[in-house]
Protein backbone atom coordinates (compact mmCIF):
# COMPACT_ATOMS: atom_id res chain seq x y z
CA UNK A 1 0.00 0.00 0.00
CA UNK A 2 2.81 2.36 0.98
CA UNK A 3 4.50 1.57 -2.32
CA UNK A 4 1.29 2.41 -4.15
CA UNK A 5 1.07 5.75 -2.31
CA UNK A 6 4.68 6.59 -3.18
CA UNK A 7 4.00 5.71 -6.78
CA UNK A 8 0.95 8.00 -6.83
CA UNK A 9 3.08 10.79 -5.45
CA UNK A 10 5.77 10.15 -8.03
CA UNK A 11 3.21 10.22 -10.84
CA UNK A 12 1.74 13.48 -9.53
CA UNK A 13 5.21 15.01 -9.55
CA UNK A 14 5.74 13.72 -13.09
CA UNK A 15 2.43 15.21 -14.18
CA UNK A 16 3.43 18.49 -12.52
CA UNK A 17 6.46 18.49 -14.87
CA UNK A 18 8.98 17.83 -12.13
CA UNK A 19 12.09 16.50 -13.90
CA UNK A 20 13.46 14.92 -10.74
CA UNK A 21 10.48 12.54 -10.96
CA UNK A 22 11.78 11.35 -14.35
CA UNK A 23 15.14 10.69 -12.74
CA UNK A 24 13.55 8.68 -9.97
CA UNK A 25 11.50 6.68 -12.43
CA UNK A 26 14.62 6.09 -14.48
CA UNK A 27 16.58 4.91 -11.45
CA UNK A 28 13.80 2.51 -10.49
CA UNK A 29 12.83 1.08 -13.84
CA UNK A 30 15.59 1.68 -16.40
CA UNK A 31 17.19 -1.78 -15.99
CA UNK A 32 13.85 -3.54 -16.56
CA UNK A 33 12.94 -1.32 -19.51
CA UNK A 34 16.39 -1.50 -21.07
CA UNK A 35 16.45 -5.27 -20.59
CA UNK A 36 13.08 -5.65 -22.32
CA UNK A 37 14.09 -3.35 -25.18
CA UNK A 38 17.33 -5.28 -25.58
CA UNK A 39 15.46 -8.58 -25.48
CA UNK A 40 13.21 -7.38 -28.28
CA UNK A 41 15.57 -5.47 -30.59
CA UNK A 42 18.78 -7.38 -29.76
CA UNK A 43 20.94 -4.30 -30.30
CA UNK A 44 22.33 -2.24 -27.45
CA UNK A 45 22.32 0.97 -29.50
CA UNK A 46 18.70 0.54 -30.64
CA UNK A 47 17.64 -0.53 -27.13
CA UNK A 48 19.13 2.67 -25.76
CA UNK A 49 17.21 4.66 -28.37
CA UNK A 50 14.02 2.87 -27.35
CA UNK A 51 14.57 3.69 -23.66
CA UNK A 52 15.27 7.31 -24.45
CA UNK A 53 12.16 7.57 -26.62
CA UNK A 54 10.16 5.88 -23.89
CA UNK A 55 11.12 8.51 -21.34
CA UNK A 56 10.43 11.32 -23.79
CA UNK A 57 6.95 9.90 -24.38
CA UNK A 58 6.47 9.46 -20.64
CA UNK A 59 7.45 13.09 -20.10
CA UNK A 60 5.22 14.39 -22.89
CA UNK A 61 2.22 12.19 -22.20
CA UNK A 62 2.36 12.08 -18.41
CA UNK A 63 -1.04 13.74 -18.22
CA UNK A 64 -2.62 10.85 -20.13
CA UNK A 65 -1.55 8.26 -17.56
CA UNK A 66 -4.27 7.22 -15.13
CA UNK A 67 -3.06 5.47 -11.98
CA UNK A 68 -6.39 3.64 -11.73
CA UNK A 69 -5.85 1.87 -15.03
CA UNK A 70 -2.68 0.03 -14.08
CA UNK A 71 0.66 0.36 -12.39
CA UNK A 72 3.27 2.85 -13.49
CA UNK A 73 5.55 0.00 -14.46
CA UNK A 74 2.89 -1.56 -16.70
CA UNK A 75 2.51 1.77 -18.46
CA UNK A 76 6.26 2.21 -18.87
CA UNK A 77 6.67 -1.38 -19.97
CA UNK A 78 3.96 -1.05 -22.61
CA UNK A 79 5.51 2.10 -24.05
CA UNK A 80 8.93 0.44 -24.16
CA UNK A 81 7.57 -2.79 -25.59
CA UNK A 82 5.60 -1.00 -28.30
CA UNK A 83 8.55 1.25 -29.11
CA UNK A 84 10.85 -1.74 -29.41
CA UNK A 85 8.37 -3.74 -31.49
CA UNK A 86 8.00 -0.72 -33.81
CA UNK A 87 11.75 -0.80 -34.33
CA UNK A 88 11.63 -4.47 -35.26
CA UNK A 89 8.97 -3.69 -37.86
CA UNK A 90 11.38 -1.59 -39.88
CA UNK A 91 12.36 -3.07 -43.23
CA UNK A 92 15.77 -4.15 -41.98
CA UNK A 93 14.32 -6.04 -39.05
CA UNK A 94 11.68 -7.72 -41.19
CA UNK A 95 14.32 -9.04 -43.57
CA UNK A 96 16.30 -10.42 -40.67
CA UNK A 97 13.29 -12.03 -39.11
CA UNK A 98 12.33 -13.72 -42.36
CA UNK A 99 15.85 -15.00 -42.84
CA UNK A 100 16.03 -16.66 -39.43
CA UNK A 101 13.66 -19.53 -38.64
CA UNK A 102 11.51 -18.98 -35.56
CA UNK A 103 13.11 -21.72 -33.48
CA UNK A 104 16.54 -20.35 -34.23
CA UNK A 105 15.27 -16.88 -33.51
CA UNK A 106 14.02 -17.86 -30.07
CA UNK A 107 17.17 -19.76 -29.33
CA UNK A 108 19.18 -16.67 -30.22
CA UNK A 109 17.01 -14.61 -27.93
CA UNK A 110 17.71 -16.95 -25.16
CA UNK A 111 21.43 -17.00 -25.81
CA UNK A 112 21.56 -13.22 -25.83
CA UNK A 113 19.74 -13.05 -22.53
CA UNK A 114 21.90 -15.71 -20.97
CA UNK A 115 25.05 -14.00 -22.15
CA UNK A 116 24.00 -10.87 -20.33
CA UNK A 117 22.91 -12.74 -17.27
CA UNK A 118 25.75 -11.42 -15.15
CA UNK A 119 24.20 -7.95 -15.40
CA UNK A 120 20.69 -9.09 -14.89
CA UNK A 121 18.81 -8.03 -11.87
CA UNK A 122 15.85 -10.33 -12.34
CA UNK A 123 15.80 -14.04 -11.73
CA UNK A 124 15.58 -15.81 -15.05
CA UNK A 125 14.95 -19.18 -13.47
CA UNK A 126 11.25 -18.36 -13.21
CA UNK A 127 10.97 -17.96 -16.95
CA UNK A 128 12.49 -21.36 -17.37
CA UNK A 129 9.74 -22.83 -15.27
CA UNK A 130 7.32 -22.07 -18.07
CA UNK A 131 7.03 -24.83 -20.63
CA UNK A 132 8.64 -24.00 -23.98
CA UNK A 133 5.41 -24.27 -25.95
CA UNK A 134 3.83 -21.58 -23.78
CA UNK A 135 6.90 -19.47 -23.52
CA UNK A 136 7.39 -19.23 -27.28
CA UNK A 137 3.85 -18.01 -27.74
CA UNK A 138 4.26 -15.35 -25.03
CA UNK A 139 7.58 -14.35 -26.58
CA UNK A 140 6.09 -13.93 -30.04
CA UNK A 141 2.95 -12.15 -28.88
CA UNK A 142 4.28 -10.02 -26.08
CA UNK A 143 7.83 -9.29 -27.18
CA UNK A 144 7.66 -9.55 -30.94
CA UNK A 145 4.17 -8.15 -31.45
CA UNK A 146 2.95 -11.03 -33.61
CA UNK A 147 -0.78 -11.45 -34.23
CA UNK A 148 -2.42 -14.79 -33.47
CA UNK A 149 -2.50 -15.51 -37.19
CA UNK A 150 1.23 -14.81 -37.52
CA UNK A 151 2.03 -16.98 -34.51
CA UNK A 152 -0.05 -19.78 -36.01
CA UNK A 153 1.81 -19.49 -39.32
CA UNK A 154 5.23 -19.34 -37.75
CA UNK A 155 4.65 -22.26 -35.43
CA UNK A 156 2.61 -24.09 -38.04
CA UNK A 157 -0.25 -24.59 -35.63
CA UNK A 158 -4.01 -24.06 -35.98
CA UNK A 159 -5.17 -20.67 -34.63
CA UNK A 160 -7.35 -22.53 -32.10
CA UNK A 161 -4.27 -24.20 -30.61
CA UNK A 162 -2.54 -20.85 -30.38
CA UNK A 163 -5.56 -19.44 -28.50
CA UNK A 164 -5.65 -22.28 -26.02
CA UNK A 165 -1.90 -22.07 -25.46
CA UNK A 166 -2.24 -18.32 -24.80
CA UNK A 167 -4.85 -19.08 -22.14
CA UNK A 168 -2.93 -21.89 -20.47
CA UNK A 169 0.38 -20.08 -20.81
CA UNK A 170 -0.87 -17.02 -18.97
CA UNK A 171 -2.52 -19.13 -16.31
CA UNK A 172 0.81 -20.92 -15.79
CA UNK A 173 2.64 -17.63 -15.68
CA UNK A 174 0.29 -16.32 -13.01
CA UNK A 175 0.79 -19.48 -11.04
CA UNK A 176 4.59 -19.10 -11.19
CA UNK A 177 4.52 -15.52 -10.05
CA UNK A 178 1.82 -15.89 -7.43
CA UNK A 179 3.21 -18.91 -5.65
CA UNK A 180 3.24 -18.23 -1.91
CA UNK A 181 6.89 -19.19 -1.69
CA UNK A 182 7.92 -16.69 -4.35
CA UNK A 183 8.20 -13.70 -2.04
CA UNK A 184 10.24 -15.70 0.43
CA UNK A 185 12.39 -17.03 -2.35
CA UNK A 186 12.99 -13.51 -3.67
CA UNK A 187 13.92 -12.25 -0.20
CA UNK A 188 16.24 -15.22 0.28
CA UNK A 189 17.86 -14.60 -3.11
CA UNK A 190 18.26 -10.92 -2.27
CA UNK A 191 19.84 -11.68 1.08
CA UNK A 192 22.11 -14.21 -0.58
CA UNK A 193 23.29 -11.71 -3.18
CA UNK A 194 23.85 -9.03 -0.53
CA UNK A 195 25.82 -11.54 1.54
CA UNK A 196 27.81 -12.52 -1.55
CA UNK A 197 28.66 -8.86 -2.29
CA UNK A 198 29.62 -8.11 1.30
CA UNK A 199 31.82 -11.21 1.63
CA UNK B 1 -22.71 -13.72 -21.56
CA UNK B 2 -22.25 -13.87 -17.79
CA UNK B 3 -18.87 -12.93 -16.34
CA UNK B 4 -17.83 -16.48 -15.35
CA UNK B 5 -18.47 -17.71 -18.84
CA UNK B 6 -16.62 -14.69 -20.20
CA UNK B 7 -13.61 -15.49 -18.03
CA UNK B 8 -13.51 -18.94 -19.62
CA UNK B 9 -13.36 -17.64 -23.20
CA UNK B 10 -9.66 -16.83 -23.02
CA UNK B 11 -10.33 -13.38 -24.43
CA UNK B 12 -8.80 -11.73 -21.33
CA UNK B 13 -5.51 -13.55 -21.84
CA UNK B 14 -5.46 -12.56 -25.50
CA UNK B 15 -6.28 -9.00 -24.46
CA UNK B 16 -3.37 -8.63 -22.03
CA UNK B 17 -1.00 -10.06 -24.62
CA UNK B 18 -2.26 -7.53 -27.15
CA UNK B 19 -3.74 -10.19 -29.41
CA UNK B 20 -7.34 -8.91 -29.53
CA UNK B 21 -8.72 -6.84 -32.39
CA UNK B 22 -10.60 -3.58 -31.86
CA UNK B 23 -14.00 -5.22 -31.46
CA UNK B 24 -12.75 -7.79 -28.96
CA UNK B 25 -10.84 -5.09 -27.04
CA UNK B 26 -14.05 -3.07 -26.70
CA UNK B 27 -15.86 -6.13 -25.33
CA UNK B 28 -13.12 -6.79 -22.77
CA UNK B 29 -13.12 -3.17 -21.64
CA UNK B 30 -16.88 -3.24 -21.23
CA UNK B 31 -16.70 -6.35 -19.03
CA UNK B 32 -13.82 -4.89 -17.03
CA UNK B 33 -15.77 -1.69 -16.39
CA UNK B 34 -18.85 -3.60 -15.35
CA UNK B 35 -17.26 -6.35 -13.22
CA UNK B 36 -14.47 -5.52 -10.78
CA UNK B 37 -13.51 -9.23 -10.77
CA UNK B 38 -12.76 -9.02 -14.48
CA UNK B 39 -10.59 -5.93 -13.92
CA UNK B 40 -8.86 -7.74 -11.06
CA UNK B 41 -8.14 -10.71 -13.35
CA UNK B 42 -6.64 -8.35 -15.91
CA UNK B 43 -4.51 -6.66 -13.24
CA UNK B 44 -3.20 -9.99 -11.99
CA UNK B 45 -2.32 -11.19 -15.46
CA UNK B 46 -0.57 -7.92 -16.17
CA UNK B 47 1.31 -8.18 -12.92
CA UNK B 48 2.47 -11.66 -13.92
CA UNK B 49 3.60 -10.35 -17.31
CA UNK B 50 5.37 -7.45 -15.59
CA UNK B 51 7.20 -9.92 -13.39
CA UNK B 52 7.99 -12.03 -16.41
CA UNK B 53 9.36 -8.99 -18.23
CA UNK B 54 11.39 -7.84 -15.22
CA UNK B 55 13.40 -11.02 -15.43
CA UNK B 56 15.05 -9.72 -18.56
CA UNK B 57 16.36 -6.68 -16.67
CA UNK B 58 19.84 -5.61 -17.75
CA UNK B 59 21.87 -2.75 -16.28
CA UNK B 60 21.95 -0.05 -18.96
CA UNK B 61 25.23 1.76 -19.63
CA UNK B 62 25.70 4.66 -17.24
CA UNK B 63 25.63 7.32 -19.95
CA UNK B 64 22.09 6.34 -20.92
CA UNK B 65 20.67 8.26 -17.96
CA UNK B 66 22.21 11.57 -19.03
CA UNK B 67 21.09 10.85 -22.60
CA UNK B 68 17.54 10.24 -21.41
CA UNK B 69 17.52 13.39 -19.27
CA UNK B 70 18.95 15.36 -22.16
CA UNK B 71 16.23 13.95 -24.43
CA UNK B 72 13.56 15.00 -21.93
CA UNK B 73 15.13 18.43 -21.72
CA UNK B 74 15.08 18.72 -25.52
CA UNK B 75 11.52 17.46 -25.75
CA UNK B 76 10.54 20.16 -23.30
CA UNK B 77 12.04 22.84 -25.49
CA UNK B 78 10.45 21.47 -28.64
CA UNK B 79 7.08 20.62 -27.13
CA UNK B 80 5.55 23.91 -28.19
CA UNK B 81 6.82 23.61 -31.74
CA UNK B 82 5.64 20.05 -32.38
CA UNK B 83 3.17 18.62 -29.95
CA UNK B 84 2.93 15.45 -32.03
CA UNK B 85 4.90 12.24 -31.82
CA UNK B 86 8.54 12.67 -30.86
CA UNK B 87 10.98 12.28 -33.70
CA UNK B 88 13.80 9.75 -33.65
CA UNK B 89 15.79 10.05 -30.45
CA UNK B 90 18.95 10.76 -32.38
CA UNK B 91 17.50 13.78 -34.17
CA UNK B 92 17.96 15.87 -31.02
CA UNK B 93 21.62 15.10 -30.81
CA UNK B 94 22.05 15.51 -34.60
CA UNK B 95 20.49 18.94 -34.38
CA UNK B 96 22.76 19.78 -31.49
CA UNK B 97 25.67 18.41 -33.47
CA UNK B 98 24.87 20.66 -36.43
CA UNK B 99 24.63 23.71 -34.18
CA UNK B 100 27.80 22.71 -32.42
CA UNK B 101 29.59 22.27 -35.75
CA UNK B 102 28.37 25.66 -37.00
CA UNK B 103 29.50 27.32 -33.78
CA UNK B 104 32.81 25.52 -34.06
CA UNK B 105 33.36 26.67 -37.67
CA UNK B 106 32.33 30.21 -36.73
CA UNK B 107 34.65 30.22 -33.75
CA UNK B 108 37.48 28.81 -35.88
CA UNK B 109 37.06 31.54 -38.50
CA UNK B 110 36.86 34.19 -35.81
CA UNK B 111 39.94 32.89 -34.05
CA UNK B 112 41.78 32.47 -37.36
CA UNK B 113 41.08 36.10 -38.24
CA UNK B 114 42.19 37.12 -34.80
CA UNK B 115 45.35 35.09 -35.18
CA UNK B 116 46.14 36.58 -38.61
CA UNK B 117 45.63 40.11 -37.24
CA UNK B 118 47.79 39.31 -34.23
CA UNK B 119 50.50 37.96 -36.52
CA UNK B 120 50.41 41.15 -38.61
CA UNK B 121 50.62 43.27 -35.47
CA UNK B 122 53.46 41.17 -34.18
CA UNK B 123 55.43 41.50 -37.44
CA UNK B 124 54.91 45.28 -37.43
CA UNK B 125 55.95 45.52 -33.79
CA UNK B 126 58.99 43.37 -34.46
CA UNK B 127 60.05 45.71 -37.29
CA UNK B 128 59.57 48.75 -35.11
CA UNK B 129 61.46 47.05 -32.32
CA UNK B 130 64.39 46.36 -34.65
CA UNK B 131 64.37 50.01 -35.81
CA UNK B 132 64.31 51.19 -32.18
CA UNK B 133 67.04 48.79 -31.28
CA UNK B 134 69.23 50.00 -34.13
CA UNK B 135 68.51 53.60 -33.20
CA UNK B 136 69.37 52.81 -29.62
CA UNK B 137 72.66 51.20 -30.64
CA UNK B 138 73.44 54.20 -32.76
CA UNK B 139 72.72 56.58 -29.89
CA UNK B 140 74.78 54.47 -27.56
CA UNK B 141 77.74 54.42 -29.95
CA UNK B 142 77.44 58.18 -30.51
CA UNK B 143 77.31 58.79 -26.78
CA UNK B 144 80.35 56.60 -26.24
CA UNK B 145 82.20 58.50 -28.91
CA UNK B 146 81.20 61.83 -27.38
CA UNK B 147 82.31 60.64 -23.98
CA UNK B 148 85.59 59.50 -25.44
CA UNK B 149 86.08 62.86 -27.15
CA UNK B 150 85.12 64.68 -23.97
CA UNK B 151 87.56 62.54 -21.98
CA UNK B 152 90.30 63.38 -24.46
CA UNK B 153 89.52 67.09 -24.47
CA UNK B 154 89.57 67.27 -20.70
CA UNK B 155 92.69 65.12 -20.48
CA UNK B 156 95.61 66.97 -18.86
CA UNK B 157 97.95 65.97 -21.70
CA UNK B 158 95.66 67.53 -24.35
CA UNK B 159 97.00 70.67 -25.99
CA UNK B 160 94.73 72.98 -27.97
CA UNK B 161 96.11 74.48 -31.18
CA UNK B 162 94.44 77.54 -32.65
CA UNK B 163 94.81 77.78 -36.44
CA UNK B 164 94.58 81.37 -37.74
CA UNK B 165 93.69 82.53 -41.25
CA UNK B 166 96.67 83.30 -43.45
CA UNK B 167 94.72 86.01 -45.29
CA UNK B 168 94.11 83.92 -48.38
CA UNK B 169 90.57 83.23 -47.24
CA UNK B 170 88.72 85.33 -44.69
CA UNK B 171 87.54 83.68 -41.48
CA UNK B 172 89.49 80.48 -42.20
CA UNK B 173 89.93 79.49 -38.57
CA UNK B 174 89.90 76.20 -36.72
CA UNK B 175 90.86 74.69 -33.35
CA UNK B 176 92.72 71.39 -33.04
CA UNK B 177 93.40 69.32 -29.93
CA UNK B 178 96.46 67.06 -29.70
CA UNK B 179 97.13 64.43 -27.06
CA UNK B 180 100.63 63.02 -27.30
CA UNK B 181 100.01 60.54 -24.51
CA UNK B 182 97.12 58.74 -26.18
CA UNK B 183 98.22 59.68 -29.70
CA UNK B 184 94.85 61.17 -30.71
CA UNK B 185 94.01 64.38 -32.52
CA UNK B 186 90.70 66.24 -33.10
CA UNK B 187 89.88 69.31 -35.10
CA UNK B 188 86.78 71.49 -35.22
CA UNK B 189 86.49 72.15 -38.96
CA UNK B 190 82.92 73.44 -38.80
CA UNK B 191 84.12 77.03 -38.52
CA UNK B 192 85.91 76.98 -41.92
CA UNK B 193 84.16 78.84 -44.79
CA UNK B 194 82.25 76.66 -47.25
CA UNK B 195 84.15 75.51 -50.35
CA UNK B 196 82.84 75.11 -53.94
CA UNK B 197 82.15 71.53 -55.01
CA UNK B 198 85.24 69.59 -56.13
CA UNK B 199 87.37 71.22 -53.42
CA UNK B 200 88.21 70.11 -49.89
CA UNK B 201 90.24 71.22 -46.89
CA UNK B 202 93.21 69.01 -45.86
CA UNK B 203 95.23 69.10 -42.60
CA UNK B 204 98.99 68.73 -42.51
CA UNK B 205 101.58 68.44 -39.75
CA UNK B 206 104.92 70.19 -40.26
CA UNK B 207 107.63 67.90 -38.89
CA UNK B 208 111.10 69.29 -39.46
CA UNK B 209 110.06 71.05 -42.67
CA UNK B 210 108.11 68.07 -44.07
CA UNK B 211 104.33 68.25 -44.48
CA UNK B 212 102.69 65.01 -43.30
CA UNK B 213 99.03 64.28 -44.13
CA UNK B 214 96.69 64.29 -41.10
CA UNK B 215 93.52 63.78 -43.13
CA UNK B 216 90.85 65.38 -45.27
CA UNK B 217 88.36 67.51 -43.33
CA UNK B 218 84.64 66.74 -43.65
CA UNK B 219 82.98 70.15 -43.90
CA UNK B 220 79.51 68.82 -43.25
CA UNK B 221 80.74 67.58 -39.89
CA UNK B 222 79.98 70.53 -37.62
CA UNK B 223 81.52 69.09 -34.47
CA UNK B 224 84.91 67.71 -33.63
CA UNK B 225 86.50 65.41 -36.17
CA UNK B 226 89.17 62.83 -35.40
CA UNK B 227 92.32 63.14 -37.50
CA UNK B 228 95.63 61.26 -37.54
CA UNK B 229 98.03 62.14 -34.75
CA UNK B 230 101.55 62.93 -35.91
CA UNK B 231 104.41 62.96 -33.45
CA UNK B 232 106.72 65.95 -33.17
CA UNK B 233 104.54 68.29 -35.20
CA UNK B 234 105.82 71.85 -35.04
CA UNK B 235 102.77 73.39 -36.65
CA UNK B 236 99.38 72.40 -38.12
CA UNK B 237 98.40 73.65 -41.60
CA UNK B 238 95.19 73.62 -43.63
CA UNK B 239 95.30 73.79 -47.44
CA UNK B 240 92.58 73.67 -50.11
CA UNK B 241 92.97 70.54 -52.25
CA UNK B 242 91.00 68.81 -55.00
CA UNK B 243 88.21 66.52 -53.68
CA UNK B 244 89.60 63.34 -52.09
CA UNK B 245 92.74 65.11 -50.93
CA UNK B 246 96.35 65.17 -52.20
CA UNK B 247 99.56 63.28 -51.31
CA UNK B 248 101.49 66.57 -51.17
CA UNK B 249 100.06 69.88 -49.98
CA UNK B 250 99.34 72.70 -52.43
CA UNK B 251 101.31 75.29 -50.49
CA UNK B 252 99.83 78.19 -52.52
CA UNK B 253 96.45 77.27 -51.10
CA UNK B 254 97.45 77.40 -47.39
CA UNK B 255 94.48 79.06 -45.72
CA UNK B 256 95.24 78.61 -42.00
CA UNK B 257 98.04 77.53 -39.68
CA UNK B 258 99.02 77.49 -36.05
CA UNK B 259 102.09 76.69 -33.92
CA UNK B 260 101.93 73.66 -31.67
Amino acid sequence: MAAKLNEDKLVRRLQAKDKSAVEEIYDSYAPSLYGIALHIVKSEAIAQDVVQETFIKVWKNAAAYDTKKGTLFTWLLNITRNGAIDKTRSAAFRRRRQAVPVDEHLKNNHQLSTAQNTDQIGLRSFVDQLEDKYREIIELAYFQGYTQQEIAEHLQLPVGTVKSRVRIGLRELRKIFSEPGLTHLLIAAFCLSVWWFVV
Amino acid sequence: MNKDKFLQTGLLEQYVLGLTDEEETAVVKQYADTFPEVQSEIDQMREALDQYAKQYAVMPPEELKSRVMHGVEQADQQSDADAGAPGPARSGSNWMGAVFLAVLIGASLFLYRGKAAAERDLASLENRYIVFQEECERQKAALQQEQQVFATLTHEATVPVRLQATGLQANAEAVAYLNGLEKVAYINAGLLPELPTGKTYQLWADVEGEMINMGVLQQQNKGLQAVSYIDHAESLNITIEPEGGSAKPTVEQLVANGEV
